[in-house]
């Protein structure tokens, strides 16, 4: 019995290679197989390679803006020597200097001059002079500038910190001369500043004559001092306020884990055209340090893809009336398991009545499909500041709930790629179903900020967003929406 | 230089003109192998879907040292097994002695047999019998190899080997023309 059984595998084996040596025309696969095959081989990269391209193109156009900001930020913001403010602490006339004398020779001149003051009012020059127990306010350079009283011709170089003018709301970029000033009965502090590529400045507070003050602001070489960005609030532990939109292009992320062709196979081609996305957010952000800082808000956006899709479907002709136009005519309900969703919808199919067709025959189904959703999102995200002359850069990852609050997909069939069919058309609207109202997300990208106006400052920057969990899942396919965004806003440093 | 070192690489670059040119060298044998697998034409165009979409997937793993045909097959059958084991077959060990009495010689398979009538018969025996029918028969996989393969015993690999055997000569030795089917 054994070598029986072993000649039929012999039998079966020989036959079956001997035909693939032959041409045949039975074991020729449909044309749709390779249709499909290059969907899949194809999407995915298309998918990470579009989302990629599109985050590379926001960030060069992005660097591109800042570099224009650097590039006309001396035409924007007062020029070198400029007397730009006024602060109300000296009821003197205002009395105006050359710019700064160097710094080396100013010291020089403050250890000769500081012997002559009081022990306690040199204490409190020497504290300013060496930063960072530098003053904080106008009240606190009026207070030092009182101790310096009687000290007359004398310059005390102090640090000083942009922030305490801008806090103060003396620089105001309006351009104030000598001239202007002198008339001034009220107490004033004329300050004079260099503001070209000064990341931190020294002050020179004068005391001339009998009650008059000025302030010369020196660049400080960089490498000497801690730096400081010129941006309106760079003290650390400070919050900020920030409102934006952020336009997105994206592309869902269609994952199949384990593929049950027989729910695949209904799916001829599918073509999806970019997700389009316009988001409008508000956010909080809390300086944790000079570089990090934490944010978190909130961002209502709507979601838009368009997409069309052949489907192959098994029509019956029991059922058929003919119609008043004499040709035949079937309503049906139809379910397709899309990658979009469950779809449950009325279709109706109607035919010639000379057109031959089977009683069961599988026709295609062209599809035309309009996704929106309304997405809330609640990212939080960790940011590292890279300061850039007056404005800065940053960095940021982090988290994101996103809570779905409306999903909804016009789904209209149109003109059947089948000869035999005339007209397809859909009764109503498609219901969805296996959507998740929750899901985490994460995101990630660069945010650019050049100040506008005292504490405002403009924002913008790509970013990508995309979903840790999907978005959509059954029992086939899981879907992720992936964006990259272009995110333009306005914050305001409390 | 390999015969297809140059299609081997244009498919790595994303050439899509490539891909489709391999496709169409590999798919008819390919899905030959599959239709003796799936229990329809539509199984095995699922079947060959699945294993193309993986032969482009790990076509970097090929090492251009053997025949690409041999690899691709090989990786194909691998995709087919593991569509097989995510159905849950379910491996009757039921026995079917009415059938393993009929012996076959070659004269008893008719002249005018031809693969496609074989592959229908094979097709139409219970998936686990044909599984392991294909597996053993044709790839020429021990019970061992099918066993660990299927996460089945080897009994069970025997078992089903036996009945496809008995279930393919029963049907065989009835046929008078292939009309009959």
């Amino acid at each position: 019995m054994k070598p029986q059984e072993e000649e039929i595998d012999r039998l079966v084996r020989q036959r079956l290679l001997d035909a693939d040596q032959s041409a045949s025309d039975w074991d020729l696969p449909s044309e749709q197989v390779w249709v499909s095959i290059d969907n899949r081989i194809h999407d995915k990269k298309r998918d990470r390679g579009a989302i990629w391209w599109v985050f590379a193109g926001l960030l060069v156009l992005s660097v591109s803006i800042m570099l224009l900001f650097q590039l006309s930020e001396p035409a924007a913001l007062p020029s070198a020597n400029t007397q730009v403010g006024i602060a109300e602490i000296s009821q003197s006339p205002v009395f105006t200097k050359e710019a700064s004398a160097d710094v080396q020779s100013t010291s020089s001149e403050l250890s000769s001059e500081l012997s002559m003051i009081p022990k306690d009012q040199v204490n409190t020059a020497s504290q300013s002079t060496l930063s960072p127990e530098v003053p904080r306010s106008t009240n606190d350079i009026k207070q030092l500038s009182s101790q310096l009283t009687g000290i007359a011709n004398s310059t005390i170089p102090l640090v000083v910190s942009p922030a305490i003018i801008e806090n103060e709301g003396n620089i105001s970029g309006t351009e104030n001369t000598a001239d202007q000033n002198s008339n001034a009965e009220s107490e004033s502090l004329l300050i004079n500043t260099e503001r070209k590529n000064a990341s931190r400045t020294s002050v020179d507070v004068a005391y001339l004559d009998s009650e008059m003050f000025f302030l010369t602001l020196e660049e400080t070489p960089f490498s000497q001092v801690e730096a400081l960005p010129m941006i309106a609030v760079p003290q650390h532990n400070a919050w900020s306020l920030a409102v934006s939109i952020s336009p997105s292009l994206g592309t869902r992320r269609i994952v199949v884990p384990n593929a049950q062709p027989r729910v695949r196979r209904n799916l001829l081609l599918q073509q999806e055209e970019p997700a389009v996305q316009l988001g409008f957010g508000v956010s909080a952000m809390h300086e944790l340090t000079a570089r990090w800082s934490i944010e978190g808000g909130v961002e209502y956006s709507r979601f838009l893809l368009n997409s069309s899709s052949t489907h192959q479907i098994r029509y019956s002709r029991i059922g058929e009336i003919q119609n008043a136009q004499g040709n035949f005519e079937n309503r049906f309900r139809l379910n397709l398991n899309t990658s979009y969703g469950e779809l449950n919808t009325d279709v109706v199919v109607e035919r010639s009545s000379d057109s031959q067709m089977e009683e069961h025959q599988f026709i295609n189904l062209a599809l035309q499909t309009k996704q929106s959703m309304q997405v809330l999102r609640i990212p939080v995200s960790a940011r590292y500041n890279i300061p850039l002359g007056s404005s800065q850069a940053s960095c940021y990852a982090g988290l994101s709930a996103n809570v779905l609050i409306e999903n909804s997909l016009e789904f209209r069939a149109v003109q059947s790629l089948d000869s035999e069919i005339i007209q397809v058309s859909t009764m109503r609207n498609a219901r969805l179903s296996s959507y998740k109202d929750f899901a985490f997300g994460y995101q990630f990208g660069v945010e650019f900020e050049v100040p506008l106006y005292r504490r405002m400052s403009i924002l913008f920057g790509p970013s990508v967003n995309g979903y840790l969990q999907p978005v959509y899942q059954n029992r086939q396919v899981l879907i992720y929406p992936l964006m990259a965004d272009m995110n333009v806003g306005v914050r305001y440093r409390l | 230089m390999h015969p297809d070192t140059q299609l081997v690489q244009a498919c790595l670059r994303g050439d899509s003109a490539s891909q489709r040119l391999l496709y169409e060298r590999y798919k008819s044998p390919m899905f030959r192998i599959c239709l003796r697998y799936g229990g329809s034409k539509q199984d095995a165009e699922d079947f060959l879907q699945d294993g193309f979409v993986r032969v482009f997937k790990d076509l970097q793993q090929y090492r251009m040292e053997g025949p690409l045909g041999a690899w691709i097959r090989k990786v194909v059958i691998n995709s087919i097994l593991q569509q097989l084991r995510k159905r849950r077959i379910v491996y009757s060990d039921t026995e079917l002695s009415d059938l393993e009495g009929l012996h076959m010689t070659e004269e008893d398979i008719p002249g005018n047999l031809d693969a496609e009538i074989l592959t229908r018969y094979i097709q139409a025996l219970p998936d686990g019998y044909r599984t392991v029918f294909n597996m053993f028969v044709i790839e020429g996989f021990t019970h061992q190899e099918i066993a660990e393969a299927l996460s089945i015993n080897v009994g069970t690999s025997k078992s089903q080997l036996s009945k496809a055997r008995g279930m393919l000569r029963s049907w065989l030795a009835t046929i008078h023309s292939p009309e009959s089917i």
